[in-house]
């Protein structure tokens, strides 16, 4: 497959995982934010920070709006154009690439990417987040899994399908931690505040909606330490980093086909790694180390995973001029 | 203001009490604070009581949408008051134990002449059979409720004792989850204690009662099941204490011990918490006809290998009678006045009692001595004069069954609507769990009147649902939070049989009512395109198709070459009562998740009942019987995206445990039929007149890919057109292809192997040798040869080959079934 | 007699459909029947269906004049052009003399410039084409075939008799659109194709690859074939990825394919992968940045010098330009004559050249009447309708004929036969052209259909879709009826 299609396949995942991120994220948070009286505007910039933060675009957030309200930061992360991190975009961006590699992917998935593109480009879509956001942010919601079963059931599990995987679970993967890093430290309650505490870390959950899950795993109240151990060590939620790692690895390994435990390119070593480190620690030592620290290098361990992805499959050495050296390309004879 | 009773609202506004602050700060914000962000926190609190209550009542009936009205004003106790209330809650508790030990042991209390005796032997809930049963620490109510109001002097009194299954723990958890969500900002207002870990410390409590000698007791929920209306708080309660919900047929008695059938094997289970009447636990000693009990319960009990939590026998104490003698009773037992009186109550029984009733009928509440959930109660006040007439024949035809209460004092509370604050009568219920120590818990249940005159609170008729805050006293302040130990992983319970079961059909019934909407639309297309008379072998292929995977004749009208299949398709589309139908196989899927609704995520169920309601729409124009014409592509289209939306909430909310593995294992051994079944009937050898005889096959090799949509799959791997060698071979061995049989064998395989983790006996397990068996066969098999003369000319053995691979996935699918789920073949664990 | 059509008018026009005012020509009875089943409304309905359709599958341009970069599909007419076969018959035979001549004319001109040499075409005229590559004198393309794909645009004249207007022997677009229109159709009209014996067209892309496989160097086994697109900004993107899709192969751009000592490598995730024939949607110029223009950022470095040393064949080869030419386009006839010994099947538009005296003195006198193009432009840019154009206009142009005569054809104003199209729900005639795709590999083969241009506006006579024209569906049929 050309190295051009599997990034466009790649980034068409990540797309898609952002923009469902996105409006998982509002969904939740915006009523929580609507709630504290608007006269502590000072508190509420303190509040949208870590979602903002949590999607990675700080200093974009500060320049774009000067009046930091619920209002215009929900705009701004929705139908902002310029903000690339906005729903918009994402999914403008998201229907790019699968325009670009039309031929690769089922038409239903087209069809799927197009007829979001063309609704929120539309009036119509900007009357529903007016009148009343939950539903639109639940209609991008339902696109995102319609999407992945249409992806799951139309396409076949080759090449093609496993680097949207690849995009989908990196960008999953970054994005929890984030938010995780981002919340750990600023949700004000303390366990003997507890009204606060139980709400605060109850939104978390729901932010990533791991509410039901959350009751399933483990039979207690909600809790710091047992929310940060499901989103980062669970082997069975979806959304937690270890499942997503363990994805990455397992579609890595099937993209070479290599022998599991054993590495073909610097990616899957750096994957094997991470994983090996996430089965075998505790939340309890990843907290003594600290959590800002522990996911800082989680994220950066992410990310070199992707750039040493990229570096195996999709950026080429470009040729140095004289042409002799490279030796070893598959070259059919002249004599035949 | 209504009502002068002391310490209701008006009143304590006007004190300095911290509870007097709280309310006028409510008051405040409620009066002047901006309105669209109060109606703003309405509608959300409104939405997040939907899933509470759009609580479907019955499988068959559609849900009915009745809305649990939440008001965001809630009742505030002061911490004086609160300490009050616990001190005669906590002694309450303790006499209904040591009366419910006596009655049920010596029977001290009625030889000393305490109470009469036929109070008691007449009671039908007095259950013989359990008499003489030692209760591990004598504890009968476990976890009990009581109704509380306030008198005309304004104290507190119980009218009602909830002493066998105290219900609306969950709606009271509920509510402060909605002010959570919908409200935040309002609980700065007062520092209120926390409900924290209710569910947990309940499940802990419970635990204390195990005879058994493990360290984790394990613990069930023993409910009737969906038919009942209460099914919805069990299943949100079981979630929250993450307990399994199981029901009488889940249990089984093996040596006098109680097992719950797991895909693990039979499991043994210390503790049931039951939620239905005690009278219905055991159909072989008490109440035959109960169709919820467990055979030989009582036996156990007996024996002390299993407790059941309330104990039987507890339901005696719910005769108000011998509730309002509780008086005699406290002093009997324990030697002390009682601290919390019962209503006043007059016995219609006696005499003098019934002449004071009927003499002030018109200012009293009547209702049966025996209170049962569903039993018919008369507010005096708010009935007719010919009402109040019958009333009197009944009470007077039998006047041993009734009690009659003077009218309390209504206990009005603001209620925010449309026109503003709204005065509603409401009532109080507090929660214990009672042991060796009784804990009060600090999550009341505050309910409100449907409308300004009535005082019926009942969620079930209209009633509304408020949050109740108990503010934290001066100096104590919450109890720390007790570290609870997470069940070790391998005493932790396998997923209960019946959920796998019902996970595995969900999953078949999905993929079944899928397959048969692609098929409807492709052949509809396919009919369109050729206006109805496609060439002889496409239409007899089209037509056997459509009969074997749905199983429905299809009349074979003389004369015409091509028949419309029109008819046809709109009833395999919407016709409900036919099974194969899509319409009918829907309604499957939604039954199946109905009954087990606690253990899949919500997301699931939304995405089934919008598909439900999108057939039920389309089939609305219908009479009775007859089906609607209907646009087969646009319904078609919408069902599909529909259907791809499920798988999608399927992949990302199901946690990949058991339940996720017995949903995926359903859907491909769905697949896999339907895929070996409509090849099977593209290989069969048509009548082959030689013209045209080319161009036939590969026009069905060609419809054959978009039956199973697969055309774009095919083009990417052979730039040829379709011809039924290669197609066949991308159907049955290609390993990418979703739709194709050997990607679904492999994924029945993965699922088998992380089901059978940790089984003992894993290597002789029946399912995953035949599986592993069937996928090697198809692998290896080489279908050029079942092409001798050419790649559109199938041999007659290909037929036979497809045959055999059908016959073996179905009994694969049997043996899957006895081997996990219905324990024919079923071994005892540890 | 046609209740649909009642105020339907020929305006002295050839119509497709209508042998005058009162009768329809016999292959259309058929057609006719069914659209008089059908209500202006639900003739509308239907139209906006294949629009809803065609935007549903992204089969549009994007216009990206204001910033919003909107969506536009390309206009589609419901209503199908039919030709019987005897017709096609003709215009087959008259195509592949047609594309044989034009091969053998460039390799000629090519390799010993015989046919200057007789003095059959001056020399001036080969040496002054803009798109004449001396540099590829001798050099011997894979099999000899430097046109693979033609799309050679034919008119009828008031007579009905097909004229060749202009051949495209780089690379012709509309091909996705024709078997697109085809697909539409078929939901559109459902059922209408088999009892009409409409022959198939969806066997293109397949007769496409074999072509491109022949060519293949040294003919391997199973050659990698790619589509070589400009990207996705190009307007005819949407056909490149098309094409690649129905092929089964990849579409790649410039800066995908590298060259590594003479041969062309695609990078790929498993490293770099051989590349054998190219089929480029890309013009010379920009092709390769050492050879053609610098600034290409769409071409790809060597590729020229990888082609010169016979590893990689590129279909339509470099150089067909001089084919495209106007000015030569006047001297195919006798091309045909030269070449093949036989009388041209489908004539030529009556040509005079501004560069020969005789034809520079009868411009000059009727002007106003004739049609003006320059030699190298394409797509109905740089041309004078005469009879449309204001006085200032002729004027300018006379300026600019005197200034390079070389540059300059001129035509009479042909009336273009006309067909109905379904105008906000009622029939109404407007001018068409045909566009049959020829391939030409081991064999000719042409497929049984083509792009039928529809000129919206009333009476205009431009089709060309780049200035707003649509397009219909070309039905060839089995037999006549």
């Amino acid at each position: 497959m050309l190295s051009r299609v599997a990034d466009c396949l790649i980034w068409m995942g990540r797309h898609v995982e952002r923009a469902e991120n996105i409006a998982r994220l509002l969904d939740v948070n915006t009523q929580l934010m609507l709630d504290i009286p608007l006269v502590q505007a000072e508190k509420l910039k303190k509040d949208w920070f870590p979602i903002v933060a949590a999607l990675g675009d700080e200093e974009g957030f500060q320049k774009a709006t000067k009046k930091t309200d619920s209002a215009t930061v929900t705009h701004y992360l929705t139908f902002d154009r310029k903000n690339s991190n906005s729903i918009f975009s994402c999914i403008a961006a998201a229907r790019e690439n699968a325009r670009t590699v039309r031929e690769q992917i089922s038409s239903e998935m087209w069809e799927e990417l197009n007829r979001v593109y063309l609704w929120t480009l539309g009036k119509e879509a900007r009357r529903t987040f007016d009148d009343n956001c939950y539903e639109f942010f639940q209609r991008i919601r339902e696109f995102a899994c319609l999407f992945y079963g249409v992806t799951d059931t139309s396409m076949p599990h080759t090449a093609g399908w496993d680097f949207i995987q690849l995009g989908i679970m990196m960008e999953r993967a970054d994005k929890t931690s984030r938010f995780l890093d981002e919340e750990f430290h600023l949700v004000k309650g303390t366990p003997d505040q507890p009204s606060i505490y139980a709400m605060q870390w109850t939104s978390v959950l729901r932010s990533c909606s791991a509410k039901q899950a959350y009751q399933q795993i483990y039979v207690a109240s909600v809790e710091r330490e047992k929310v940060a151990d499901m989103l980062l060590l669970s082997e069975s939620f979806p959304r937690s980093v270890q499942f997503c790692v363990h994805e990455i690895d397992t579609v890595l390994r099937r993209i070479s086909g290599v022998q599991p435990a054993r590495f073909s390119n610097r990616a899957e070593k750096l994957s094997g790694r991470l994983i090996a480190e996430l089965v075998y620690s505790s939340i309890d030592d990843i907290v003594s180390v600290g959590l800002h620290q522990a996911m800082d290098d989680m994220q950066t361990k992410i990310n070199a995973i992707g750039a040493a992805l990229y570096d195996a499959y999709i950026y080429h050495p470009t040729p140095s001029e004289d042409d002799g050296e490279n030796s070893n390309l598959p070259r059919h004879n002249q004599q035949q | 203001m209504i009502g002068t009773a002391s310490g209701s609202l008006d009143e304590t506004l006007g004190t300095p009490t911290p509870v007097g602050n709280v309310y006028r700060r409510l008051l405040s914000h409620f009066r002047t604070g901006d309105i669209p962000d109060i109606r703003r926190s309405i509608d959300l609190s409104q939405r997040l009581t939907e899933d509470l209550s759009a609580a479907p009542t019955s499988l068959r009936s559609s849900p009915d949408r009745r809305r649990i009205p939440f008001d965001l004003f809630p009742r505030v106790i002061g911490p004086a008051e609160w300490i009050g209330l616990e001190a005669g809650i906590r002694q309450r508790a303790s006499i209904w134990n040591h009366f419910l030990r006596d009655i049920h042991d010596s029977q001290e209390v009625l030889k000393a002449g305490i109470i009469p005796f036929e109070l008691v032997y007449d009671s039908p809930d007095y259950l013989r059979p359990a008499v003489g049963i030692k209760v591990p620490d004598d504890v009968f109510c476990h976890f009990c409720a009581f109704d509380l109001a306030r008198d005309a002097q304004g104290r507190w009194t119980v009218i009602e004792d909830h002493v066998s299954t105290p219900k609306g723990a969950v709606y009271a958890l509920h509510a402060r989850n909605v002010i959570n969500g919908a409200a935040a900002g309002l609980m700065e207002f007062a520092d209120i204690q926390a409900h924290r870990n209710f569910a947990t410390d309940m499940l802990e409590h419970f635990r204390g009662f195990s005879r058994g000698g493990s360290t984790e007791p394990r613990v069930v929920m023993l409910s009737s099941g969906p038919d009942s209306p209460d099914y919805f708080e069990h299943g949100h309660l079981a979630r929250l204490m993450g307990v399994p919900l199981v029901r009488g047929d889940d249990l089984t008695v093996l040596n006098t011990s109680i097992h719950l059938k797991t895909i693990g094997g039979l499991e043994p289970i210390d503790v049931v918490f039951r939620r239905i009447e005690d009278s219905q636990l055991d159909p072989l000693t008490l109440d035959p006809e109960s169709p919820y009990g467990i055979p030989a319960l009582l036996s156990c009990v007996r024996k002390r290998t299993t407790s059941v939590v309330n104990a039987i026998g507890a339901g005696v104490a719910s005769n108000r009678v011998i509730a309002s003698m509780l008086n005699r009773l406290s002093k009997f037992y324990l030697n002390e006045p009682l601290l919390l009186p019962t209503v006043e109550r007059y016995a219609l029984r006696d005499p003098d009692g019934r002449e004071a009733a009927l003499s002030r009928l018109e200012s009293c509440f009547v209702a049966p001595v025996h209170a049962r959930p569903d039993e018919s109660r008369w507010l005096a006040d708010e009935l007719s004069d010919g009402e109040m007439e019958t009333l009197r024949r009944t009470i007077m035809a039998a006047p041993s069954s009734f009690v009659a209460e003077p009218l309390l004092p209504r206990d009005p509370l603001p209620c925010f609507n449309a026109g503003g604050l709204e005065e509603r009568h409401s009532g109080l219920r507090v929660f214990a769990l009672s042991g060796r120590k009784t804990r009060v818990l600090p999550c009341a249940l505050t309910r409100f009147a449907a409308d300004a005159k009535t005082r019926s609170i009942s969620l079930g008729r209209g009633g509304g649902l408020k949050d109740t805050w108990i503010l934290h006293g001066p100096k104590e302040s919450d109890s720390p939070a007790r570290t609870i130990i997470i069940q070790s992983p391998e005493r932790r319970l396998r997923l209960g049989s019946r959920i796998a079961d019902r996970l595995l059909w969900l999953g078949r019934y999905a993929e079944r009512a899928e397959n048969a909407t692609r098929l409807l639309r492709v052949i509809d297309q396919i009919n369109a395109e050729t206006e109805g008379r496609q060439t002889h072998s496409l239409d007899a292929f089209l037509r056997a198709t459509l009969e074997k995977t749905t199983g429905h004749r299809i009349a074979r009208p003389r004369g015409r070459r091509g028949i419309d299949l029109r008819p046809a398709l709109t009833t395999l589309l919407l016709d409900a009562k036919n099974p194969a139908s899509v319409a009918g196989c829907i309604r499957a899927c939604r039954d199946n998740i109905l009954a087990i609704r606690e253990s899949t995520p919500p997301e699931l169920w939304r995405v089934i009942d919008r598909i439900h309601q999108i057939v039920e729409t389309a089939n609305v124009g219908a009479a009775p019987g007859r089906v609607a014409i209907v646009d087969i592509q646009g319904l078609t289209q919408e069902l599909l995206a529909q259907f791809d939306a499920l798988s999608g909430a399927a992949g990302r909310h199901m946690l990949r445990d058991d339940g996720w593995h017995f949903w995926s294992l359903g859907c491909h051994l769905e697949r896999a039929l339907v895929t070996v079944l409509v090849s099977r009937e593209a290989v069969q050898p048509r009548s082959q007149n030689r013209n045209g005889a080319e161009r036939q096959v590969e026009e069905i090799a060609d419809c054959l890919l978009r039956l199973l949509a697969c055309q774009y799959a095919y083009r990417s791997l052979f730039q040829s057109r379709p011809n039924l060698c290669n197609v066949t071979t991308l159907i049955l061995q290609d390993g990418h292809l979703p739709r194709g049989l050997r990607y679904c064998m492999d994924e029945i395989l993965s699922s088998l192997r992380s089901v059978l983790a940790g089984r003992a006996e894993d290597t002789a397990s029946a399912p995953l040798r035949m599986a592993s068996k069937l996928a090697a066969d198809i692998e290896f098999t080489d279908l050029d040869e079942f092409f001798p003369t050419g790649p559109n000319e199938p041999d007659r053995r290909l037929g036979r080959l497809a045959d055999s691979i059908c016959e073996r996935l179905s009994q694969l699918s049997s043996t899957i079934s006895d081997h996990y789920l219905h324990h024919q073949a079923f071994n005892i664990l540890r | 007699m046609k209740p649909g059509f009642t105020n339907y008018q020929l305006d002295g026009f050839f119509d497709e459909m209508f042998v005058n005012d009162r009768t329809v020509r016999p292959h259309y009875q058929r057609l006719l029947e069914r659209f008089n089943r059908l209500t202006p409304a639900e003739l509308e309905n239907r139209r906006r269906l294949a629009d809803a359709s065609f935007l549903n599958q992204g089969i549009t341009f994007t216009v990206y004049s204001d910033n919003q970069g909107t969506e536009r599909i390309f206009p589609f007419d419901i209503v199908p052009r039919i030709i019987p076969n005897s017709e096609w018959q003709h215009v087959e035979r008259g195509l592949t003399q047609r594309i044989t001549a034009l091969n053998l004319f460039l390799h000629d001109v090519y390799h010993g410039q015989k046919i200057v040499k007789d003095g059959v075409v001056p020399r001036t005229f080969i040496d002054g084409a803009k798109h004449f590559r001396p540099e590829f004198m001798g050099f011997n393309v894979p099999k000899n075939i430097y046109i693979h794909v033609c799309g050679t645009d034919l008119i009828r004249d008031e007579t009905g008799q097909y004229v060749v207007l202009e051949d495209n022997g780089r690379c012709p677009s509309g091909v996705s659109y024709m078997l697109e229109n085809r697909q539409t159709l078929r939901q559109v009209f459902p059922g209408l194709f088999e009892s009409y014996g409409v022959r198939p067209v969806a066997s293109y892309p397949q007769e496409l690859l074999n072509v491109l496989k022949y060519i293949a160097p040294l003919s391997r086994p199973n050659p990698k074939v790619v589509v070589l697109t400009p990207g996705i900004f190009n307007s005819a993107y949407f056909e490149h990825s098309f094409l690649a899709r129905q092929m089964g192969i990849d579409i790649v751009e410039g800066s995908d394919l590298t060259v590594r000592d003479g041969h062309v490598y695609m990078k790929t995730t498993k490293g770099l992968e051989h590349v054998d024939v190219i089929y480029r949607r890309i013009d010379d110029d920009f092709l390769d940045p050492k050879v053609f223009r610098k600034d290409s950022q769409l071409g790809v470095p060597g590729i020229v010098d990888a082609y010169r040393k016979g590893n990689v064949s590129l279909a339509n080869s470099i150089g067909t330009g001089v084919a495209d030419d106007k000015v030569i386009y006047y001297f195919v006839p006798q091309m045909i004559k030269y070449y093949l010994g036989e009388d041209p099947i489908l004539p030529n538009v009556p040509t005079y050249l501004a560069s020969e005296a005789t034809g520079m003195k009868y411009i000059m006198d009727n002007l106003p009447k004739l049609v003006v193009k320059a030699a190298n432009e394409s797509g109905g840019y740089g041309m004078l309708i005469g009879p449309h154009a204001s006085t200032a206009e002729v004027e300018k142009f006379r300026k600019l004929i005197k200034a390079n005569p070389r540059n300059y054809i001129a035509q009479p104003t042909l009336g273009l036969s006309r067909h109905p199209c379904v105008v906000d729900g009622k029939p109404e005639g407007r001018h068409v052209d045909l566009r049959p795709y020829v391939l030409y590999g081991d064999k000719v083969t042409i497929v049984p259909g083509g792009l039928t241009r529809v000129a919206l506006t009333k009476g205009s006579l431009v089709v060309n879709s780049s200035q707003g024209g649509g397009s219909k569906d070309t039905w060839v049929l089995e037999g006549d009826q």
